[in-house]
């Protein structure tokens, strides 16, 4: 019993291909099920995000399974000169090459934690389609245990790598807890809407919103479960509100230093944040200079993002350290699968193997 | 003046200021964290380390409360001094060296939860006026060891 893993991603293949070659998981449920005699495979789970799409293949007959895959891929690409644009790995290089992937250091954003879910939900496809045989079984499930490892023991994972979750991460900087908080949203953009996402999932309190149609505030608000402001209203009720996103259209600053000293005043010193995510700015530069007043535009957050990922981009080796170790000990559990000899992976890993004596 | 009292306030007066001092200590250091981190969020540039800090918030309200239980053992511990001084020296306050810097010590922490708490000042401000108070408080603590007629007990001129 072999394996091996066929496939493209964001770095050897152009989007267009990637588009044709990615799966739903409506699709999957019905083109999986036939698939192994197709390809002369035992075992096989299709892996499809938008950044990859991979197959891992078991099989008794690796020579035919490699020209099978090659032609499936190949009939579904639409793509002339295919090959140079494939990599194809086996035995142990697979096993390592997909510890890699659920790690996130094969990803667009080395460390990010989408893709652990992506390979738990392309297992969980092949398991309900029948197509994950024992080796599969093992594997898989070894990968997502090697992808949570690498995330605890090295800081591959460590800061906040999407505007969103950046703005997040600040706000906790200054309030701890969001619990309670209250957020108010300026100019309803999709961004804009996605950070207040994030903020309530951290459970902060309850959300204004307010917009330039009044419609789509109240659209919103429903969203949110929050209350709908008029323009002229918010300036207002910023004195309640702990964060305040701001993304209006507005050609000029609409918040100016005056006018959140003035609000300061009446917040008795409560610290007031304000994401800026309005391109021209909303915010006016000079309110970041008032006390317990900070003021985040994208740059800002954008500069923050780089320096994270640079950090993590120090932690790449220790990471691959853990999965050299992992791959050595999956390759010694295949051998003894082979023989006959099968033995059961201890979690926290065997650093000595003990041997009877 | 009731002798019990006055042995209570000679067992007690320098445990009591030094626990208050340990506080106070505690909160400054606090401070210097707060500082520290208010300044990394105005500079946008966050080190690795304040991501283990806790919050500007919490830092903010845990100087408060070191304030708020440092400053009543403190008064204890003055007064005490007064009671010990009285019985001693003959007068409740002799404006001895160490005991004009206790007072102003005391009236920069007073300061501190004046403002804090009453007017509404939060943060940097009162971070600053936190550490300003133990400067104060280690000035008393030289006072008390080299300067003092009546304290200083390093140089063998403490009376008691």
């Amino acid at each position: 019993m072999s394996i091996l893993v066929m496939g493209l991603n964001h770095r050897t293949a152009p989007v267009d291909l990637r588009e044709r070659l990615s799966f739903s998981h409506k699709q999957l449920q019905s083109l999986l099920p036939g698939l192994p005699e197709e390809l002369n495979a035992n075992g096989l789970v299709l892996l499809s995000t938008c950044n990859r799409t991979e197959l891992y293949v078991s099989s008794e007959d690796l020579p035919a399974a490699r020209e099978k895959t090659l032609a499936f891929i190949r009939s579904h690409a639409n793509a002339s000169d295919l090959e140079p644009l494939l990599y194809t790995q086996e035995e142990s290089a697979a096993v390592q090459h997909l510890f890699r992937v659920a790690s996130g250091l094969d990803s667009m954003v080395v460390g990010e934690n989408e893709v652990l879910a992506q390979v738990k939900q392309a297992y969980h496809t092949a398991v309900a389609a029948s197509t994950a045989d024992k080796l599969i079984h093992v594997l898989f499930q070894r990968s997502l245990y090697v992808g949570k490892r690498v995330r605890t023991e090295t800081g591959l994972s460590v800061g906040s790598a999407s505007v969103a979750s950046v703005a997040v991460t600040l706000a906790e900087r200054i309030f701890g807890d969001l619990h309670d908080r209250e957020i108010m949203i300026l100019g309803a953009g999709k961004m804009a809407e996605l950070t207040a996402k994030h903020l309530l999932s951290q459970k902060a309190r309850s959300i204004l919103v307010s917009n330039r149609t009044f419609e789509r505030a109240c659209e919103l608000a429903r969203q949110f479960g929050g209350q709908a402001l008029e323009f002229s209203q918010a300036m207002e009720k910023m004195t309640h509100a702990d964060i305040v996103i701001c993304s209006t259209a507005a050609p000029h600053p609409i918040i100016k230093p005056d006018h959140v000293s003035r609000i300061m005043q009446e917040r008795k010193g409560r610290s007031l944040f304000f994401i800026d995510i309005a391109m021209p700015r909303d915010v006016h530069p000079d309110v970041h200079r008032i006390d317990n007043v900070y003021v985040y535009n994208i740059d800002d957050l954008q500069s923050i993002i780089t320096e994270n990922v640079a950090r993590r981009a120090s932690e790449v080796s220790a990471a691959e350290r853990i999965i050299r170790d992992k791959t050595e000990e999956f390759s010694r559990w295949l051998k003894a699968f082979r023989a006959g000899q099968e033995h059961s992976f201890t979690h926290y890993s065997p650093a000595v193997i003990k041997t009877t004596p | 003046m009731n002798n019990t009292l006055f042995s209570i306030a000679r067992v007690l007066h320098v445990p009591i200021l030094f626990l208050s001092y340990a506080i106070f200590a505690a909160a400054f250091t606090v401070g210097i964290l707060y500082l520290w981190q208010e300044r990394q969020m105005k500079s946008k540039h966050l080190a690795e380390l304040s991501y283990q800090l806790p919050s500007l918030e919490a830092l903010d309200t845990l100087i408060s409360k070191l304030i708020a239980v440092a400053l009543p053992l403190l008064t204890v511990g003055i007064l005490l001094g007064g009671i010990w001084a009285h019985r001693s020296w003959g007068r409740f306050w002799s404006w001895d060296p160490s005991e004009t810097w206790a007072l102003i010590t005391w009236l920069v922490y007073v300061a501190y939860l004046l403002v804090r708490r009453g007017i509404g000042w939060r943060g940097r401000k009162t971070a600053y006026l936190s550490l300003a108070g133990f400067v104060m408080v280690l000035i008393t603590y030289v006072g008390v060891n080299y300067f003092s007629p009546l304290h200083g007990l390093l140089l063998g001129m403490g009376k008691h």
